[in-house]
C-alpha cells in the first residue's frame, strides 16, 4: 500500500435517458462493478460501462451492453484469481494484458455469449445469430493497491480529478471513425485492434494524494456545453455523497437524471473510482468483497429480451 | 444543481442553400419556394418540441450574382417565421461561392464538437455559373459537411441534376440517393415539408452505431408520395 490511502469503494450508475424514456425505449446503457481479491488476496477493484448502439439494426444492443459488462468483470476476476498482481515493479506484463490479453479475452467472451443469447432467444424474421444487433461499446478501469488501468473501445471517457480539483480528461475516442454519431464496437469486425490506443496503465507513486476517476458513456459529455462543462460536472459528480440504498435513488442516480434531461437525453452511465482515506464516508462496505459482480441497467417500460 | 456546468441540448443545424438567379423569377418558382418555407415552418416548430433533446437552429444561403447569407444567425425555429424575409431572385448562379462559404460556418468552432449531423437542403433551378466543384471540394473537406445530411431538389427541368448529385454523394443511405425532382408548386412545398419535418424529425434523434458500416448515421425518412400534376408548370 501507499501511505494510509486505498481505493474506497467504487460506485456505478445507469439511468434510461429523458428521450428513451418518452419514447418507451430499453436502457441501451449498463454499468458495474466487482471488489474481489486476487491469488494473494490483494483487494482489487474493477468497473465497467457499456453503450449498446441505438440503430434500429442493433435491436438487442441492451442485451449486447449487460453482457459486456458482466463478461469483462468476470474475465478480469477470473485471471487476477490465478495470477496474483504481484508488487509496484514489473508493470509492462500487465501494460500488454489490459492492451491485447484481456481485450482478446472479454471479446471472445463476449461474443460467445451473444450469439448463445441469439440462439436462445430466435430472431422472428429468422435471421441466423449474429452479434451485430448486439453491437456496445465497452470501458473498463481496473484498481490494484500499486496501479491503476483502463481499457476499452467506443465513444467513453475517462477523467482524472485531483484533490485539488485539477481536471484532467484522460482518455476519449479519436475523431469518430465513420463521421456523426459513429464509434467503434464490439460487434465490428476487426475490433481487437482498438482497444490498445484506450488503454493504459499508471503507478500508484508513494506519496500519491487522494483522486477520483470518472468513466462515462458519452451521454453525459454529449449533454455539456463544452469540454470545461463535461470536467466540472466530472468534478461534481466525482464529490457526491455514497448511495443511500434506503432511500433510492441516490443522489448520483439523480444527477444522473437530471443531466439527460437538460442535456443530450441519452441512456447515462457513470463509474466512479476514489483513492482516498479509507476513513472517509464508509460507502457500501458490504460490497466489499463480493461474491458476484453488481451490474446495473435500469428497466424500462419496455422489455428488451 | 450543477452551478459552473451549462448543460445543454445539442444543436441541429439545418440550412437551406437557395438558388436565386434570375431564373427563379420565372413562372413564380421563387414566389413559390418563399411560400413553400413559410408554410412548413409551424410543423418545423413541432418537430422541435417533439425533440426537446435536439436545439434546431435554421439558417439561410442564398445565391445568385453571389452568395449571401440570407438567414446568416443561428436562428431557433420558433422565430424562424417572425424573421422571414422573402428571397428575391435576380443575377447567376454562384453556387460554388456558396459551398464555400457553407465550409466556413461548418467548421468547429463555430460549430459545437457535440452538434447534431448537420442537414444541408439545396435548392436549384439551373447550373453554376461559377467554379462548383473547387466549391464542393471545399466543403466536403470539412468532417461536418461529410456528417451532414445532404439534400437537393432540382426545381424545374432546366436543373443540373448532375451537380445537385454531386453535392447529395453516393453514400448508400446516408442521404437520398437521387435529387428530388419538383417540377410544380405543390411538389415543391411537400419536398420543403418532408426536408423539414421528417428529416429533421430523424436527425434529432441520433443513433450511435459502429465506424466503418455502410450504413447511415441517420436514417432517412421515406419521401412522400410523388403526384403528377398534369401542369407540370416548370
Amino acid at each position: 500500500m501507499c501511505g494510509e490511502l486505498s481505493w474506497l469503494p467504487p460506485r456505478c450508475e445507469s439511468r434510461v435517458g429523458a428521450a428513451h424514456r418518452r419514447r418507451g425505449t430499453p436502457c441501451q446503457d449498463a454499468s458495474g462493478l466487482w471488489c474481489f481479491s486476487d491469488a494473494d488476496g490483494q483487494p482489487l477493484q474493477a468497473l465497467v460501462v457499456s453503450d449498446g448502439h441505438g440503430s434500429a439494426r442493433y435491436d438487442r444492443s441492451a442485451v449486447g451492453s449487460k453482457l459486456a459488462c458482466e463478461v469483462a468483470l468476470k474475465e478480469i476476476e477470473s485471471r487476477l484469481a490465478r495470477s496474483p498482481i504481484g508488487g509496484p515493479s514489473d508493470l509492462e506484463p500487465w501494460r500488454e494484458w489490459l492492451a491485447h490479453g484481456l481485450p482478446d479475452a472479454v471479446l471472445q467472451g463476449w461474443r460467445r455469449e451473444v450469439l448463445h443469447h441469439g440462439q436462445v432467444h430466435p430472431r422472428a424474421d429468422g435471421e441466423p445469430p449474429s452479434t451485430l444487433p448486439y453491437g456496445a461499446t465497452l470501458g473498463v478501469l481496473l484498481l490494484t493497491p500499486h496501479w491503476w488501468g483502463f481499457t476499452g473501445l467506443g465513444d467513453w471517457d475517462l477523467v482524472r480529478i485531483g484533490s485539488a480539483g485539477a481536471r484532467e480528461l484522460l482518455s476519449e475516442e479519436p475523431a469518430s471513425p465513420g463521421g456523426g454519431e459513429a464509434t467503434f464496437s464490439l460487434c465490428m469486425q476487426g475490433a481487437e485492434h482498438h482497444w490498445s490506443s484506450r488503454s493504459g496503465l499508471v503507478p500508484i507513486e508513494a506519496g500519491q494524494e487522494p483522486f477520483t476517476l470518472l468513466l462515462s458513456t458519452d451521454g453525459i459529455r454529449k449533454s455539456c456545453g463544452s469540454d470545461a462543462d463535461f470536467l466540472n460536472l466530472a468534478r461534481h459528480l466525482g464529490a457526491l455523497p455514497a448511495c443511500d440504498d434506503q432511500d433510492p435513488p441516490s443522489p448520483l442516480a439523480k444527477a444522473l437524471d437530471h443531466i439527460s434531461n437538460q442535456g443530450s437525453g441519452d441512456d447515462v452511465s457513470v463509474a466512479i473510482a476514489r483513492w482516498g482515506q479509507p476513513k472517509d464516508p464508509p460507502l457500501q462496505q458490504e460490497r466489499w468483497p463480493s461474491n458476484e459482480p453488481l451490474i446495473v441497467q435500469p428497466l424500462s417500460d419496455r422489455d428488451s429480451f | 444543481m450543477f452551478p459552473d456546468v451549462q448543460l445543454s441540448r445539442r444543436p441541429l443545424h439545418f440550412i437551406y442553400l437557395c438558388d436565386c438567379s434570375g431564373s427563379m423569377r420565372a413562372s413564380s418558382k421563387m414566389q413559390a419556394l418563399n411560400q413553400a418555407i413559410r408554410q412548413s415552418l409551424p410543423e418545423m416548430v413541432q418537430v422541435s418540441q417533439q425533440n426537446p433533446e435536439a436545439q434546431i437552429l435554421v439558417r439561410v444561403l442564398s445565391f445568385a450574382d453571389q452568395a449571401v447569407w440570407h438567414l446568416g444567425t443561428p436562428t431557433p425555429v420558433d422565430q424562424v417565421l417572425q424573421q422571414w424575409r422573402d428571397l428575391e431572385a435576380g443575377g447567376l448562379t454562384a453556387m460554388g461561392e456558396a459551398m464555400k462559404q457553407l465550409a466556413a460556418v461548418l467548421r468547429t468552432p463555430p460549430m459545437d464538437q457535440r452538434a447534431l449531423p448537420p442537414v444541408l437542403v439545396l435548392i436549384s433551378d439551373g447550373a453554376p455559373t461559377d467554379d462548383f466543384l473547387d466549391g464542393l471540394r471545399t466543403l466536403m473537406a470539412e468532417p461536418w459537411a461529410a456528417k451532414a445530411v445532404r439534400l437537393a431538389i432540382a426545381i424545374g427541368h432546366d436543373a443540373d441534376l448532375e451537380v445537385l448529385q454531386q453535392f447529395i454523394g453516393t453514400d448508400i443511405g446516408r442521404n437520398a440517393k437521387r435529387p428530388l425532382q419538383a417540377n410544380d408548386s405543390n411538389t415543391l412545398a411537400r419536398y420543403i415539408q418532408w426536408a423539414s419535418t421528417a428529416v429533421v424529425g430523424a436527425a434529432s434523434q441520433p443513433r450511435s452505431q459502429p465506424g466503418g458500416m455502410a450504413t447511415a448515421n441517420v436514417l432517412l425518412p421515406d419521401l412522400p408520395p410523388t403526384i403528377l400534376d398534369p401542369k407540370d408548370v416548370w
